[in-house]
C-alpha cells in the first residue's frame, strides 16, 4: 500500500476537493430577493419578471426577479446561460417560442420575424434577398415558405422582381425590406420599407406570382412632405392583424444649409390591408418632451401609445376598426411611489415599475385601470440586513416572459 | 509467481508515472503557494505599514489635524485592485510546466539516458495501459494543482482576516473570491456542467496531443506533419461548430440544443478517434 501512497493521496485530494468545491459551489445562494404580494392576485403577475443589479462582496450581479425570488445570472447553469438562453429574446415572444415548439421543422433559420404570418390555416415566411444582375438592374427576390396548418402541406416559391425595370414601381431604392406579411383572401401582402417609401407587394402563393405592387401614397398628411419611419405591426409578430400603422415625420424645409434636428410634426396613419385605404389616426401624438419616454404598439387590432416621466404615466389606445381613444392616466404618488421607471402593456394589462422607499410593481388594467396587483420587492434575511441588501438593489427594467 | 490482472499492471504503471513527477508536483504547489501568501503578506503587511505612519504622524501633529480615516477594503478588492499578476504567474508556471510534460512524459522514454521505452514496450501487459497511465497522470497532476488552488484561497481568505484589523477590512464570501479573478473563473468554473465540459475538451485535448506524439513517434521526420495536420483537424472539428453555427444567430439553421449536441458529437468523435489511433499506433506502428 505504501508503494502506492502518492497515488492514492493524489486521487482522494483532488476527489475530496473537487467535489467539496462543486457541492458548495452548488448550494451556496446569494443574497435572495422576491416580489411579495401586498394587493391583488399574484397570479396577475405571473410572468412579470424585475430586472436588476446589486453588489454582492463589492460584485456587480445581474438579476431577475419575480414572485417566485430571484435568479442571478452567475448562478445559472453553463447550459441554461449557453444553450437554453442562446436567443434570449425568444423567452419574450410568447408566439415565436410556441411556433418553434409547434412546427420545429418549418421554423428553422427563420430569425427576421416581421416576415412570418399565421391563421388557422396557414404559416407563412417571407424575406429578400438582393442580387446585382448585370444590364439588368438590381434584382429582389421574395423566398416564400408556406405551410398549411391543416395539412402540413409545405408550398416554398421565389417571387423575382427587377429593379427599375419593374413597372409601376418608384425606383428610388435598391433594396427592399419586409416589415409585415399578411393574408388577405388567397392573397400575399407584403409591406415593406425603404428611402422614405411604403410599398406594398401582393403575390398569389397558388401561382407564386406578383399580382401588383402599390406604393402608399401620404400626400394627405401635413403638407404633403411627410416620410414614412416607422411601422408599428402587431406585437406577437405572426398574428394577423387588419391593418398597420405607419408612423410618418414632416421635416422643416431647409433654411440657409442648416437642417433642424427635430421633426416639425408627426402623423399616424393606418393601412387597411383588405382595401388599401389610408387614413390618419388622431388623438394618439406622442409626448415629444425630452423627460418624457413613448412607446407605440399594436395587439389584437388596438393601438395605443404610453407617454410616462418620472411621475406620470399616460396610456391612450384605439381600436382601429372603430376609431375611439381611451385614455388612462396613472402618477405615481397614487401608489405611494415617488416616481415612474418604467411601463409596459401587454395583453390588456399596463405593468409599471415604481420607486421611491421601497420598488414596487403595479399591473392595471388597461384603459379601464382597475388594479389587478401591487407587489413589493422584499429582502431575505432580519429586518436590518434585508435594509442594508434593499439598498444595494437597483431595479432598472420590468420585461413580460413569455 | 504471482500473475498480474490488467487492472494491477495499468494501476502500477500509473503509479510508476505519478511517482516520477512527484517532486514537480509538489515544487509547483510550493511555487503557487509562496508566490501567492508571500505576495498577499508582504501587501498586507505594507498597508499596515503604511496606515502605521500615518497614525505616527498625526500623533506627533506633522500632518493633519484629523485622525487619518482608512477606506476599508476585501479580499476580493485586493485582489481584483492590487494582485491580479502576482496570482496568475504561479497558475501560468503550473499551465506551462504541464503543458510541456504532456510531451516529455513520451519522449523521455526515448531520450533518456536509457531508452526505457524498449522495456516498456516489452511488458506482458497490453501496451495501451502505457497510454492510458500516462493520459490519468496528466489529468491527475491537473486535478491536484486545481485542488491545491481551490484550498489555497479560503487559507488566503483567513490570511487577510488574521492580518488586518477589523476596522481595516470587509467580508467577502468564497464564491465572489473565485469570481473575482479572470484566471480562477476560468480554471474553477461553478458550475457543475461548465467544469465538466471545460475539463472534458482538457481531457480530449490530451488524447490529441498524444495521438499526434505517437504519429512522430511512428514516422519520425513526416510524422511531425502528420502530427500537425491531426491535431489542426481535431482542433478545427472540435471548434468549427460553435464558431460556424452560430449560436446566437436567429436565422441559424439548427436550434441551440442542436448545436450542443453536434458539437458533444464532435468532441465524443475526436476523443474515440484518438484514443483508437493511438491504440493502433501503440500496437501496430511503434516497434523495439
Amino acid at each position: 500500500m505504501k508503494t502506492y501512497g502518492w497515488t492514492i493521496g493524489l486521487c482522494l485530494f483532488s476527489a475530496v476537493v473537487i467535489v467539496t468545491f462543486l457541492t458548495y459551489s452548488a448550494f451556496d445562494r446569494l443574497p435572495q430577493y422576491a416580489l411579495v404580494t401586498a394587493e391583488g392576485d399574484d397570479s396577475a403577475a405571473a410572468r412579470m419578471e424585475l430586472m436588476g443589479v446589486t453588489t454582492v462582496s463589492g460584485r456587480y450581479e445581474v438579476l431577475a426577479l419575480t414572485t417566485r425570488g430571484s435568479v442571478y445570472d452567475s448562478e445559472k447553469s453553463a447550459y441554461q446561460k449557453m444553450i437554453a438562453e442562446a436567443r434570449p429574446w425568444i423567452d419574450y415572444m410568447p408566439d415565436i417560442r410556441k411556433l418553434q415548439n409547434d412546427y420545429r421543422q418549418f421554423m428553422r433559420g427563420k430569425g427576421d420575424y416581421r416576415g412570418l404570418f399565421q391563421d388557422d390555416e396557414w404559416l407563412v415566411y417571407v424575406k429578400t434577398s438582393r442580387t446585382k444582375a448585370a444590364e439588368k438592374g438590381i434584382v429582389v427576390t421574395f423566398h416564400v415558405d408556406m405551410l398549411d396548418k391543416t395539412g402540413k402541406k409545405k408550398n416554398r416559391f421565389d417571387t423575382t422582381i427587377t429593379l427599375p425595370s419593374e413597372p409601376s414601381l418608384p425606383y428610388s431604392f435598391q433594396n427592399v425590406d419586409v416589415m409585415d406579411v399578411q393574408r388577405v383572401g388567397r392573397e400575399l401582402h407584403v409591406m415593406t420599407m425603404q428611402h422614405d417609401t411604403c410599398i406594398v407587394f401582393v403575390l398569389d402563393p397558388d401561382s407564386g406570382t406578383l399580382l401588383r405592387a402599390h406604393a402608399l401614397d401620404f400626400a394627405a398628411f401635413g403638407d404633403g412632405s411627410a416620410i414614412p419611419v416607422q411601422i408599428i405591426g402587431e406585437t406577437r409578430r405572426s398574428y394577423p392583424s387588419e391593418y398597420v400603422v405607419i408612423r410618418l415625420e414632416e421635416w422643416p424645409a431647409i433654411t440657409e444649409g442648416v437642417t433642424a434636428s427635430n421633426p416639425e410634426r408627426e402623423y399616424l396613419a393606418a393601412y387597411h390591408y383588405a382595401t388599401g385605404e389610408i387614413r390618419p389616426i388622431e388623438g394618439m401624438d406622442r409626448d415629444r418632451s425630452e423627460d418624457t419616454n413613448s412607446i407605440y404598439q399594436m395587439e389584437d387590432g388596438t393601438f395605443s401609445l404610453i407617454n410616462y416621466n418620472a411621475h406620470q404615466a399616460e396610456f391612450r389606445s384605439v381600436r382601429l376598426d372603430r376609431g375611439e381613444v381611451q385614455s388612462l392616466v396613472v402618477q405615481s404618488q397614487q401608489f405611494g411611489a415617488e416616481s415612474i421607471r418604467s411601463v409596459k402593456w401587454n395583453e390588456g394589462k399596463l405593468y409599471l415599475l415604481l420607486q421611491g422607499n421601497e420598488t414596487s410593481a403595479v399591473i392595471l388594467e388597461a384603459p379601464g385601470g382597475k388594479l389587478l396587483y401591487r407587489g413589493v420587492v422584499k429582502a431575505e434575511g432580519s429586518a436590518e440586513e434585508a435594509k442594508r441588501r434593499l439598498e444595494k438593489l437597483q431595479i432598472y427594467d420590468l420585461e413580460i416572459h413569455a | 509467481m504471482k500473475k498480474i490482472t490488467g487492472w494491477q499492471a495499468f494501476v502500477r504503471l500509473l503509479n510508476f508515472e505519478i511517482r516520477r513527477f512527484r517532486w514537480m508536483l509538489v515544487g509547483l504547489m510550493a511555487i503557487t503557494a509562496v508566490i501567492q501568501i508571500g505576495s498577499l503578506v508582504t501587501t498586507l503587511l505594507t498597508k499596515l505599514e503604511s496606515r502605521r505612519q500615518d497614525r505616527l504622524s498625526w500623533n506627533h501633529g506633522a500632518q493633519q489635524d484629523t485622525e487619518p480615516q482608512w477606506t476599508p477594503f476585501s479580499f476580493v478588492d485586493l485582489v481584483e485592485q492590487e494582485l491580479l499578476m502576482e496570482f496568475t504567474w504561479p497558475i501560468l508556471i503550473g499551465v506551462a510546466v504541464i503543458g510541456i510534460y504532456i510531451f516529455f512524459i513520451w519522449y523521455r522514454e526515448w531520450f533518456g539516458k536509457d531508452t526505457f521505452i524498449y522495456r516498456l514496450l516489452m511488458l506482458p501487459q497490453p501496451r495501451f495501459h502505457i497510454y492510458m497511465a500516462k493520459g490519468c497522470a496528466i489529468v491527475l497532476f491537473t486535478f491536484s494543482l486545481v485542488a491545491f488552488q481551490i484550498v489555497l484561497i479560503p487559507l488566503e481568505q483567513w490570511l487577510f482576516h488574521i492580518i488586518l484589523p477589523e476596522e481595516m477590512r470587509l467580508p467577502s464570501d468564497f464564491s465572489a473570491a473565485v469570481r473575482v479573478h479572470p484566471v480562477w473563473e476560468m480554471l474553477l468554473p461553478e458550475a457543475a456542467d461548465q467544469f465538466v465540459f471545460s475539463y472534458g475538451v482538457g481531457i480530449i485535448s490530451v488524447m490529441v496531443a498524444f495521438t499526434a506524439i505517437l504519429l512522430e513517434r511512428s514516422f519520425r521526420g513526416i510524422g511531425i506533419v502528420y502530427g500537425i495536420v491531426y491535431a489542426a483537424v481535431c482542433a478545427a472539428a472540435m471548434l468549427l461548430p460553435v464558431g460556424v453555427l452560430e449560436m446566437q444567430n436567429p436565422d441559424a439553421w439548427l436550434y441551440p440544443g442542436e448545436i450542443l449536441a453536434v458539437e458533444l458529437t464532435a468532441c465524443a468523435v475526436v476523443a474515440l478517434v484518438s484514443l483508437g489511433f493511438g491504440y493502433w499506433l501503440l500496437n501496430r506502428k511503434i516497434t523495439v
